[in-house]
């Protein structure tokens, strides 16, 4: 049986020529248009097939690219039938046809039928031609000529777009595809090509189109605004459909690429949770310096009256002792929230690895550690103490991943910040070094992955491990202008990688004021009048009697228009005043602004349970006198006064 | 119509060429429809897409009246204008009558 195909959307084609090779002996199948013909091919093989070159759903040349990637068809012999033969060049490359012949008047078209035919029989289907039987009785029209490039027009623009465009026939099979549509979903066009649009998606997201795709037509008018998300292999992608105005049974998809977009949106929303949970934890370890400021001030006073014999006496020095333990973990805590204190210097990275990389291994035997240092390392500057430490609470945390044994790389090398862009987003432009940690522990899963930078965040059992290991090394990377990444899996280990500035620009720098111990015990004559400003009762009590026992009078206020009216009644005894920067209502800023309206030469001793950074490093600039930190004891709180007034001879 | 001569010229019988002439004008009858329907809604696209439709279709037969007016109103679509298509309209309607006229008369 010799079957030949003919596809064509116009009646009387496939009426005539059908008839005309039935009356030659020949089987004829029909088809409408290229979907219905896909079809057909399915279970038929013709020897040969006319293709008319311009039909709606699938056109011509789709239609011969599907029928030469057809296992079953690539032999057969394609005749392409046109009607703008004369007005445009067929795409021959692209068709793939072995003969084409121009549309026209049927008495002319049937002797060119009936020759190609008696052409494929005797060339065993092989023959190829390139030029268009036909042509010389046609005339090209200049319409045509427009319309037709017109129509290329717009497929250079579909084809030059970002999203893929697909349209689809009231059935929800795919009836055109532009290049992006087939990028992006990673399908040949032949594939895609009368393929159901719903089945492009896997088994969990059918649903999801499918009910879209039914929304959008039951909308009719007014489709909704907004897409739907859905995955397609390791892409995220947002739809759109729209449908067809003029042919109410189809639709327009509009597939975008959203894969970079949700990464972007997934960092910036982490970023933005750690950032509040440090804004958090910075407001708790103020509040908590503040209670410490009372206990380790009270503590030092009873401390002063009590001889070393005295029972209670060593009571006392375990407060003291735990009132500095409790102090680092509030230092922790803002460290993290990246108010703690910045001293930089030029530092040597790979020394400092080297050191701790050693004091680990002491503890930690059974570890076998490799490092790897490049040796051409850039000099780079950040604060020595936040750096080393940052390095220790890698080595724990690898530590920890490895209770039992395994081995710990340390890698470090200088790197562009080209080189981190795909890792992290938009690095600053310049030399970045690199310290990578990797351990071959436990591993960690996506959930415990996405917080791990959190503070008070731990998978170690209660009381072994505080959570702010890494919220730290989160801190001390973000405060040297750094990107840390992470990459993980469970029971392969971990890697984290850590990138900073060879020159971190803005540096969060502060005047060190170190909490050092004073020498010698206070003198014992009245030094003048200092005026305490604090919010907080208990605070005020306790340094109002540091303060008397440091021989000064003292006059309290417990807040800003206190403060104001206690200095204008007593500006010429006061040689001091101590100011808290956090208070409700007039906050220390603008108590410093008006004190120093009253008298330009006022001494100002901020203080605060935050840090330096920020509110007291800008009023130090504009000319406050110095700076302590709560929680204080007796004894920095005397040194900080001495330095801006002077010690009593 | 001389179908029998239209049946010679096209190598067909002439039960099969009466068939192609009915087939002819069934769909260029609807293709019409739509045509002058489009007419009335002012949509030149629509206008344009069914007047070449008709003008293939009569080309295939030679039947030149229709095939000239349809070129007519498809060219004047084109740019965007119905107005003055009317005529053509008519003609293709008349056309496609008289055809239809000599079939039913051969019955």
């Amino acid at each position: 049986m010799f079957e030949v195909l003919i596809v064509d959307n116009h009646p009387l084609i496939r009426e005539y020529v059908s008839t005309l090779l039935g009356k030659e002996g020949y089987t004829v199948l029909t088809a409408e248009d290229g979907l219905a013909a896909v079809d057909i091919l399915r279970e038929h093989h013709p020897k040969v097939i006319f293709v008319d070159l311009i039909m709606p759903n699938i056109d011509g040349q789709a239609l011969c690219r599907i029928i030469r990637s057809m296992p079953g068809h690539k032999d057969s012999f394609l005749i392409v039938l046109s009607a703008t033969a004369a007005e445009m060049s067929i795409p021959v490359k692209e068709c793939r046809a072995n003969a084409y012949i121009a549309k026209g008047p049927f008495k002319k078209m049937s002797v060119h039928i009936l020759d190609v035919i008696e052409l494929a029989k005797k060339s065993d289907f092989k023959a190829v031609e390139t030029e268009v039987r036909g042509l010389e009785d046609l005339h090209a029209r200049e319409i045509t000529k427009e319309l037709l490039q017109l129509k290329h027009h717009f497929e250079v623009v579909l084809a030059s777009m970002n999203e893929g465009i697909l349209e689809i026939n009231g059935e929800g099979r795919i009836v055109y595809v532009n290049g992006a549509a087939i990028g992006i979903t990673g399908w040949v066009e032949e594939k895609l090509l009368s393929a159901n649009f719903v089945n492009l998606f896997e088994e969990a997201f059918r649903d999801r189109v499918a009910s879209y795709l039914e929304e959008v037509r039951a909308a009719n008018d007014s489709p909704p605004s907004t897409g739907v998300e859905v995955q397609l292999g390791d892409k995220e992608l947002e739809l759109r459909v729209y449908p067809i105005r003029e042919d109410e049974q189809k639709s327009i998809v509009l597939l975008m690429d959203i894969t970079e977009r949700k990464r972007f949106e997934d960092q910036l929303r982490r970023s933005q949770r750690l950032e509040s949970i440090g804004t958090l934890a910075a407001g708790v370890a103020h509040d908590f310096n503040n209670l410490l400021t009372v206990i380790q001030g009270n503590t030092d006073i009873m401390t002063m009256d009590l001889q070393q014999t005295h029972p209670h006496y060593e009571r006392l020095q375990e407060i003291l002792r735990q009132v500095q333990s409790a102090k680092r973990l509030t230092g922790q805590l803002l460290g993290y929230a990246r108010k703690g204190r910045f001293e930089v210097q030029l530092l040597d990275f790979n020394q400092l690895i080297r050191e701790t990389a050693e004091t680990f291994g002491r503890t930690r035997k059974e570890i076998s550690i490799n490092v790897d240092l490049d040796l051409d390392l850039e000099i780079f500057e950040g604060d020595a103490g936040q750096i080393e430490q940052m390095i220790l609470n890698l080595l724990l945390n690898a530590g920890d991943a490895m209770p039992s044994q395994g081995t710990l790389d340390i890698q470090t090398r200088n790197v562009g910040h080209e080189e981190i862009s795909s890792e992290v987003f938009n690095p600053k432009e310049g030399k970045y070094v690199l310290i990578a940690v990797h351990d071959t522990g436990i591993g960690m899963d996506t959930g415990t992955r996405e917080r791990i930078f959190e503070p008070f965040f731990t998978t170690k059992e209660m009381g072994r491990g505080t959570g702010l290991g890494l919220a730290s090394v989160y801190g001390t990377v973000k405060g040297h202008g750094g990107y840390i990444d992470v990459e993980s899996q469970i029971g392969r280990g971990t890697t984290f990688r850590i990138y900073l500035p060879v020159k971190p620009a803005p540096l969060e720098e502060g005047k060190e004021h170190d909490l050092q111990e004073v020498q010698s015990a206070p003198e014992p004559k009245s030094r003048g009048t200092t005026l305490l400003v604090d919010d907080e009762q208990a605070v005020r009590k306790v340094a109002g009697e540091i303060l008397r026992k440091l021989h000064f009078d003292v006059l309290a206020a417990d807040s800003g228009e206190e403060a104001l009216q206690l200095f204008r009644e007593h500006r010429k005894d006061i040689v001091l005043v101590i100011l808290d920067i956090v208070m409700p209502a007039m906050g220390g800023g603008e108590v410093f602004h008006k004190l120093r309206g009253l008298d330009p030469n006022v001494k100002v001793l901020l203080c605060s349970g935050y840090s330096i950074q920020g509110e007291a490093d800008r009023l130090i600039g504009m000319g406050a006198s110095g700076f302590i930190q709560k929680p204080f004891s007796l004894r920095s709180l005397g040194q900080s006064i001495n330095d801006i007034v002077g010690s009593e001879p | 119509m001389d179908i029998k001569a239209l049946a010679e010229e096209l190598g067909l019988e002439e039960n099969d060429a009466l068939r192609l002439v009915q087939t002819f004008i069934e769909t260029t009858d609807q293709d019409l429809l739509l045509l002058e329907r489009a007419f009335a809604d002012q949509d030149a696209e629509q206008v344009r897409k069914l007047a070449h439709h008709i003008k293939g279709a009569a080309s295939n037969l030679e039947l030149t009246v229709i095939t000239e007016a349809a070129l007519a109103i498809e060219e004047k679509a084109r740019s965007n204008i119905l107005a003055g298509t009317e005529p053509q309209i008519a003609a293709i309607r008349s056309g496609l009558d008289s055809i239809r006229a000599e079939m039913t008369a051969r019955d």
